[in-house]
């Protein structure tokens, strides 16, 4: 078959936040056959998504339920929570963990102090600063 | 009495300058100890200006700043700032990180009340949803039968007298079959108060308290009552 040439079924991520890395993410989980759903309060954020996106779009609040539901927050293997602001990422990908036992949720969590809020679920947290305290770390011991 | 001795309250609020103020006064009137958190230079200034009000600047979702303002020994954290998520994540760091007893939490968005008390607020304060039950109310108001919202709209009392030839009178507890959100707590028959068993039988005129925690299956319950 032509269209689903992997003969799996595609599986859905859903990514609130479209800046610079949500867009980035977006793009690459197309290549690689992902179902992907975007959400941001900012239309124009989606401009920077990439013109090979093939998923769809919401305009909306990183935490409103009907809208994340619309966005098929109860099928979805994956929920990324890259929007700009702390609280908002934990919030959302709470909700994701908590109320729609999402399986693998990712949050980016700029206050070191705040992963933990995160990990107590299962959440999986990036933070910015220590990454690149460990990045700088590795380069000064080489 | 030593007024010194008795214990007082003590409360910590994060919110904005208006919330802050009224809420702060009112508390500090009814005799607690109150502190706020601020992160607006100039309006923590003006907070100031309160007598007996300790201000503190800073970031209230920060644990740095939370433990400038000496939140572990706080009876009640009020998080009251115009961000929902601000709210949730202040409530949560509360509980998690220096086991405050009672937090309270505003909420805009009345959608995410369950998901807030899931997260362990203890309280929710959800404006809209109160409004929304009070019109409700009034609205409902001329109906034969009266329900008084409790706990925001999630648990709901009832005084309901039963109609003469109503279906309910006549039959016994259990013939009822009531769904498991309703109890019926006391059965008033004239000067008498009776807490109903099982087998004990309704009759015409009879008035039922009735504690529910289901709207809907309340109402359907009362309309067989008045029927």
């Amino acid at each position: 078959m032509i269209f689903n040439k992997k003969n799996t079924k595609k599986k859905n991520a859903i990514i609130v936040g479209c800046g610079r890395l949500g867009s980035r993410i977006a793009g690459d989980l197309c290549l690689e056959e992902w179902d992907v759903t975007v959400l941001d309060n900012n239309k124009n954020a989606f401009r920077l998504l990439p013109s090979y996106f093939g998923g769809s779009t919401i305009h909306s609040y990183a935490t409103d339920l009907d809208k994340l539901e619309e966005a098929g927050i109860k099928n979805a293997n994956l929920f990324i929570a890259v929007t700009e602001n702390d609280e908002i990422n934990i919030a959302s990908s709470q909700i994701a963990k908590v109320c729609f036992a999402v399986d693998k949720v990712v949050a980016r969590v700029r206050d070191q102090e705040k992963c933990g809020l995160c990990e107590k679920y299962g959440i999986k947290t990036i933070c910015p600063p220590t990454l690149s305290i460990n990045e700088i770390n590795r380069y000064i011991g080489d | 009495m030593d007024i010194n001795k008795i214990d007082r309250k003590r409360v910590l609020i994060v919110g904005d300058y208006k919330n802050e103020k009224v809420i702060a006064s009112s508390l500090i009137k009814r005799g607690c100890s109150v502190t706020v958190i601020n992160d607006n230079s100039e309006e923590c200034e003006r907070l100031a200006e309160i007598k007996g009000l300790n201000v503190i600047l800073g970031d209230g979702t920060r644990k740095t700043v939370l433990k400038d303002a000496s939140i572990e020994y706080n009876d009640i954290v009020i998080a009251i700032t115009d961000c929902d998520e601000k709210n949730l994540i202040i409530s949560e760091i509360s509980k998690e990180e220096f086991k405050v007893k009672r937090t309270i939490a505003l909420l805009e968005d009345g959608e995410k009340t369950s998901f807030f008390y899931k997260m362990g607020v203890d309280r929710v304060i959800s404006p809209l949803n109160t409004v929304s039950v009070i019109m409700e109310e009034e609205a409902l108001k001329d109906e034969v039968f009266n329900r008084i919202p409790i706990n925001n709209g999630r648990m709901f009392i009832s005084e309901t007298p039963v109609h003469k030839g109503s279906e309910l009178s006549g039959k016994k507890l259990w013939e009822l079959n009531l769904p498991k959100e309703i109890i019926i707590g006391c059965i008033m028959r004239g000067d008498e108060n009776i807490v109903p068993r099982g087998d004990t039988t309704i009759r015409d005129n009879d008035i039922l308290l009735i504690l529910s925690s289901d709207q809907n299956k309340l109402d359907s319950f009362l309309r067989t009552a008045v029927k």
